[in-house]
């Protein structure tokens, strides 16, 4: 629904747009909890999307998941507004570490997207896209050992590709490494490249309500680029697995991707 | 000499089909366009923007963080 052009064009044009995390206090300053309580966006808030007045009083709350039903929101409340002025805001970097560089701890941020696949093709517009944080030592894991043409990734650093498993965005759903049932993924040097392989599978239980199980399995096939040093310079995983939901009698096909590169 | 042809050439088909897997599910500019959107991530800064440029607040909340996330 945030994809949307027309929604983008209204939210860029007429709005300040705010995103905010409810769950998480970390952060989160003094001044802001008190200017989210005084605004009714406080504790206990649902989530969703909301139009408030510069002081804060409620405009209205909602739009829906599709498109159209926010793009008419989103005029509604300009309606009831009187039509505010237009703004000439540039869009801001978001994320800008996300699938480049080393951040200043040594850790690097992957970019993760994943997608309902049919036919070798996207299924839909949809895709979940999230990030995998590699630590210094996760990362310095990933290499070569010195001589070897073969050798086995170890299971603690296997296990982060799981998420690679459900293209759902709702983190009830992403498969966590605690989740993996099975990661097993094998390395071949050549050169400078290493060529990855394996087997990822996951399984966890439905904290959304009910007995549901999420189910998934797959094969990953990735290729990793070092330098002369043994340091990561790019990192390409892709997978092909069959993700059940919660509710779902079947599975369906999901493809991931994982990104990075140091430059 | 031969294998090692062989060998050079069977790099080179799964670096392809890699990419075009890749390619596959990497999303299109379209499905990035909500990147376009200008968000800021404090209550506080919107206040301020919103007040300056005499705009309403569009609100996006979720039990996650929406920017890290995507």
């Amino acid at each position: 629904m945030l994809t949307d052009a027309a929604v983008v064009d209204l939210l860029r044009r007429r709005f300040v747009p705010v995103a905010l995390n409810w769950k998480s206090g970390a952060g989160v300053s003094e001044d802001e909890r008190r200017l989210r309580s005084e605004w009714g966006l406080g504790r206990g808030a649902p989530t969703g999307t909301f139009v408030l007045r510069k002081d804060g009083t409620l405009v209205a709350r909602g739009g829906g998941s599709r498109p159209e039903s926010m793009a008419a929101f989103l005029r509604d409340t300009l309606a009831t507004l009187g039509t505010p002025p237009e703004r000439g805001a540039a869009s801001r970097a978001l994320a800008t570490d996300r699938g480049l560089g080393v951040r200043s701890d040594g850790s690097i941020r992957l970019a993760l997207t994943v997608r309902a696949m049919k036919d070798g093709a996207s299924a839909n517009h949809r895709p979940m896209m999230d990030s995998v944080v590699f630590m210094p030592a996760q990362l310095k894991s990933l290499a070569p050992p010195a001589g070897a043409a073969r050798y086995e990734l170890p299971a603690e650093v296997a296990r982060e590709f799981v998420r690679l498993l459900t293209d759902d965005g709702d983190k009830v759903y992403a498969m966590r490494p605690q989740d993996a049932t099975e990661a097993r993924l094998e390395a071949s040097v050549e050169g400078d490249v290493v060529r990855l392989s394996g087997a990822i599978a996951g399984s966890r239980p439905y904290s959304g309500g009910g007995t549901g199980v999420i189910v998934s399995s797959g094969r990953l096939d990735g290729r990793l680029s070092f330098d002369a040093a043994g340091e990561l310079q790019s990192l390409l995983v892709v997978s092909d697995a069959q993700y059940r939901q919660p509710w779902a009698k079947a599975p369906h096909a999901v493809g991931g991707l994982l990104e990075w590169r140091r430059h | 000499m031969k294998t090692i042809w062989l060998l050079a050439l069977l790099g080179i088909a799964q670096e392809d089909t890699l990419a075009r897997r890749a390619a596959a599910i990497r999303p299109t500019a379209a499905e990035g366009r909500w990147r376009e959107v200008p968000w800021v991530a404090s209550l506080r800064e919107g206040r301020e923007l919103a007040q300056r440029e005499d705009l309403p607040v569009f609100v996006w909340a979720v039990d996650d963080d929406p920017l890290e996330r995507c």
